[in-house]
């Protein structure tokens, strides 16, 4: 029981470890290198092969032992995966309930029409929050600059704020009606005690495979076939082809 | 030679992990790259691959999808992005997120990063909005950027340069391990500096998170997460089946309304535990998994 236990947190421990002297050596490499140019040229590299050899002599052994651990781990342990299951949603209880009572509760219904209208207020806020960004997004005048560092800067301070606030407001509106949704459960419970639970609620909408699914699938996979070969046409393969066999310097980094 | 047995028994790869591995291997074939310290410059880089594979990973055979669209967008005021628009959309309608399940050498490594074991955050409402980032990421680094810098000819693959975890892992990583690029470390800055940063945070993410990188961050997965109703291969419900008991959703690992919706990978975890057998992996009507040849994992633990 103890080495159940005892596991998770070696490992939690270790893995944390990993990526902070990961990032700390990075971080000492590229601020030593900054200062070496600082002090001499400006065409002094701020990193160095050897430079990233010497960090590598403290940080190497650390990725490797963690490296060991999660193998050896993986291959003691026993392989019952904790993928992060979710509990129950509270939706089908709800709906569960719902079949179960017959007539809903008048509070119940209160505590719907007040989640349809909590969705309203934050879909309107979240609404407005992505018109500010697009607004900055799509004004061509933002993307004009050869700074690439100063327009990326200007546009994270531009767009992050309305991003945080439209996600915050979506965290709120999920809260409030997790709660809404407690209380809606509490007054089916009531309303419920005593009658039989039906073994499931009803089915979820799913996709079906209808003729105009399928006819509309096979029209995109024309357009599709038609896409590509004009692309071959018009030289499209192969820009592909030499932006593919030529080191992306962007990919990997470089500059 | 009873306990090998019951090893293996319970750490043998599951049919879609062999797949996975297969997909890799198949899309990075060229070894002897990682051997030179060079990249593939052979015909078949002129198509795409369906999953998240670098083009300047040494191993890369063909050209990364997400790249490609980049710099089509960027090249689009020269000439239209018909070629890369096109193959997105038949891998979309073909097999839309079961690529991201089945065939993205980026989700294999997620996953393997998971079985770490370590206490795992579970997917709740709060990780289900978070996973709607991905698509504000696809629209601002993969599609607004690009376009606005191709109308000054400036080709500026804003996702690749500023984001891309496994451009850094397979393409840097890759290719500036080998001493035969010692010369490309003195090209390196503020630029790799971040990425590497932000690798190294996406990689501890996996671990405590399920595919973290794959649920919040990857352009990929939304833009083929965009054919989730129409494509051709997909786990599919039996309506006529169908309880509605919600034991699908629980053994999900991924933020699924539903099964099948555009957050789902198809990964087939569902299908054994339906009791009503009513989910199975379909390429349109033909059943490719069905509920009597559920995932090795179920078959274990029913056993």
């Amino acid at each position: 029981m103890k080495k159940k236990k005892c596991l998770p947190a070696v490992m939690t421990v270790l893995t944390a470890a990993a990526c902070v002297a990961l990032c700390v050596s990075v971080l000492v490499l590229y601020t030593q290198g900054t200062a070496r140019r600082a002090a001499g040229a400006a065409t002094e590299p701020i990193f160095t092969r050897e430079e990233v050899a010497r960090q590598m002599i403290w940080v190497g052994p650390i990725l490797l032992a963690w490296l060991a651990a999660a193998v050896g781990a993986w291959a003691l342990g026993r392989t019952e995966r904790d993928l992060g299951r979710a509990d129950q949603p509270l939706e089908r209880t709800l709906a569960l309930l719902r079949a179960r009572v017959g007539l809903v509760p008048p509070e119940a219904e209160k505590e719907r029409t007040l989640r349809r209208r909590i969705w309203i207020a934050g879909g309107a806020g979240m609404g407005l929050c992505a018109g500010w960004a697009l607004l900055w997004l799509l004004n061509r005048e933002n993307f004009t600059s050869w700074e690439l560092e100063r327009v990326m800067g200007e546009m994270l301070a531009h767009i992050l704020p309305p991003l945080a606030l439209g996600f915050t407001a979506l965290f709120t509106v999920i809260c409030l009606c997790d709660r809404s949704r407690a209380r809606e459960k509490d007054a089916l419970l009531r309303a419920a005690r005593g009658r039989h639970l039906p073994h499931a609620a009803a089915p979820l909408k799913s996709v079906a495979e209808t003729g105009r699914l399928s006819l509309v699938r096979w029209m995109l996979l024309a357009a599709a076939a038609a896409l590509i070969a004009l692309g071959v046409i018009n030289g499209g393969l192969n820009d592909v082809f030499v932006k593919a066999i030529n080191i992306c310097t962007e990919c990997i980094g470089l500059g | 030679m009873v306990n090998v047995k019951a090893w293996w028994q319970a750490h043998r790869p599951t049919t879609r992990r062999l797949v996975q591995l297969y997909a890799a291997l198949l899309q990075n074939a060229h070894l002897k790259g990682f051997a030179e310290g060079k990249i593939y410059t052979g015909p078949t880089k002129a198509v795409c691959v369906p999953g998240l594979n670098c083009y300047s990973c040494p191993g890369a055979v063909g050209a990364c999808p997400l790249g490609a669209l980049q710099n089509a967008i960027a090249a689009s005021a020269n000439r239209p992005a018909f070629y890369v628009v096109g193959l997105l959309l038949l891998f979309g309608l073909t097999l839309g997120r079961v690529i991201c399940g089945w065939l993205c050498p980026v989700g294999m490594i997620q996953e393997l990063l998971h079985k770490v074991p370590t206490p795992k955050l579970k997917k709740n409402r709060y990780t289900r909005a978070l996973s709607w980032l991905k698509y504000v990421i696809l629209a601002v680094f993969a599609v607004i950027i690009p376009f606005w810098y191709s109308l000054q000819q400036y080709p500026l693959p804003a996702f690749c340069k500023y984001i891309c975890p496994a451009g850094t892992l397979e393409g840097a990583v890759g290719l500036l391990s080998h001493p035969a690029n010692a010369e490309k470390f003195s090209m390196l800055g503020i630029l790799f500096t971040r990425k590497l940063l932000i690798l190294a945070g996406v990689l501890a993410a996996c671990v405590f998170i399920y595919r973290a990188f794959c649920r919040f961050l990857c352009p990929l997965g939304a833009l083929y997460g965009l054919f989730a109703r129409i494509a051709l291969l997909g786990v599919r419900v039996d309506k006529s089946q169908c309880s509605g008991c919600g034991a699908c959703l629980r053994a999900c690992p991924m933020d699924v309304g539903r099964v099948g919706d555009h957050e789902c990978i198809h990964c087939g975890e569902c299908i054994g535990v339906c009791p009503e057998k009513a989910i199975s992996l379909k390429a349109g009507k033909i059943v490719l998994k069905g509920p009597d040849c559920a995932p090795a994992v179920q078959r274990r633990k029913t056993q």
